[in-house]
């Protein structure tokens, strides 16, 4: 039977936070899914990335990502992109909420506005195979506004490398942005039967 | 006591058009809905759509991404200020059922919004009529604890009892 385990969680305390880092992560687990909702700090950014860097690796040639999204902004109508690389030195997990004290998004109406985050990162103790990153980001949004932001998306991504995953850094690496307060995000560790 | 990952409630919809979760416990961090369902006719336009603890007012934002369909290709929709969640596509043809996987961090959460993320994937056997994959994504403008969950086609096309079920299960501690 499999089983799952919560190895650690982080709210941020601080109006702004530059990275969320879960370090010292057990092996002994199969797979890792984070769950939780952030927001990008930054005054009227958009389609700001949520990015990640592992094992403190940051030269190219270690992250690969591709991301598809749709978005509907500022009234202009849905689209969708398709973004890969291979050479950035973090991996791209999607585009995420984003902005502060812009009107229509950000808090708005009482409500504090966060995107969503799942992501699963397999086999990533695996010493043999690279490790395979799926992750599903949604954007923030507002619901009525002249003036809005939605977006959600899809991404996969691979840590060419074939040490164990020891240490992941969520950040806003493209930008150096930093997250907002009470941003959340929830490791958990997955046994297989 | 809750567990880390429980399963919370498997419901049966019966030859019905929408499912409930209601009453749902408090003690976990994150909610996962995973759905096989499949149709009894065709009908051809469904949304499948998601409301939270009953919510009917124009406080759902959304937007959704799918591709296939056969002619249609990449279909994309979105939309700002509707009376529920659209999760995406519903499968057009009978017989043939669908998988979905629905994620929604921090339900219980009384201080953010509440945003969900979707999979969806559905194939027409071999007629290469109609078979796609997608994903969405739903908020909810409100600051309170998600304490019920309806899912529900917007057809109103009813399900085959034998094949839909949907489980929800709690990732907590």
């Amino acid at each position: 039977m499999a089983t799952v385990e919560l190895i650690d969680s982080v709210k941020t305390t601080a109006s702004l936070t530059q990275y969320i880092t879960f370090d010292n992560i057990p092996s002994t687990y199969r797979d890792l899914t984070v769950w939780g909702q952030t927001r990008d700090g930054s005054q009227g950014s958009g389609f700001t990335y949520l990015t990640c860097r592992i094992n403190d690796h940051s030269s190219t040639g270690r992250y690969a990502s591709t991301i598809y999204y749709s978005y509907y902004s500022a009234g202009s109508h849905s689209s969708y992109r398709n973004l890969g690389s291979t050479s950035d030195t973090y991996m791209k997990l999607g585009r995420m909420a984003s902005g502060t004290s812009v009107p229509d998004w950000g808090t708005v109406g009482g409500v504090d506005v966060k995107g969503g985050i799942y992501v699963t990162f397999y086999n990533y103790a695996d010493t043999d195979s690279y490790t395979s990153i799926m992750a599903s980001i949604a954007g923030n949004q507002k619901a009525g506004a002249t003036i809005f932001q939605m977006m959600g998306g899809r991404s996969t991504c691979q840590y060419m490398h074939t040490e164990e995953i020891e240490k992941i850094e969520f950040g806003m690496h493209v930008d150096s942005h930093s997250f907002t307060k009470d941003s959340q995000l929830y490791l958990y560790g997955i046994n297989s039967a | 006591m809750a567990g880390a990952c429980d399963l919370l409630a498997t419901t049966d919809t019966g030859t019905g058009t929408s499912v409930t979760f209601g009453s749902i416990s408090q003690d976990y961090k994150h909610l996962e809905i995973q759905a096989v369902e499949q149709r009894s006719s065709s009908t051809y336009g469904n949304h499948f759509a998601i409301r939270f603890n009953g919510v009917t007012s124009s406080s759902y934002c959304d937007s959704y991404f799918t591709k296939g369909e056969n002619s249609t290709g990449n279909l994309i929709q979105s939309n700002v200020s509707q009376s529920y969640g659209v999760l995406g596509w519903d499968c057009f043809a009978a017989w043939k059922p669908m998988k979905r996987v629905i994620y929604l961090p921090n339900y219980t959460d009384t201080g953010i919004n509440k945003m969900c993320m979707s999979w969806y994937v559905w194939s027409d056997g071999n007629s290469s009529s109609y078979g796609a994959a997608g994903w969405s994504t739903v908020q909810i403008e409100t600051n309170d604890a998600i304490t019920s969950v309806t899912l529900y086609n917007t057809a109103g096309t009813s399900w085959d009892s034998d094949v839909t079920q949907f489980n929800l299960i709690g990732w907590g501690t």
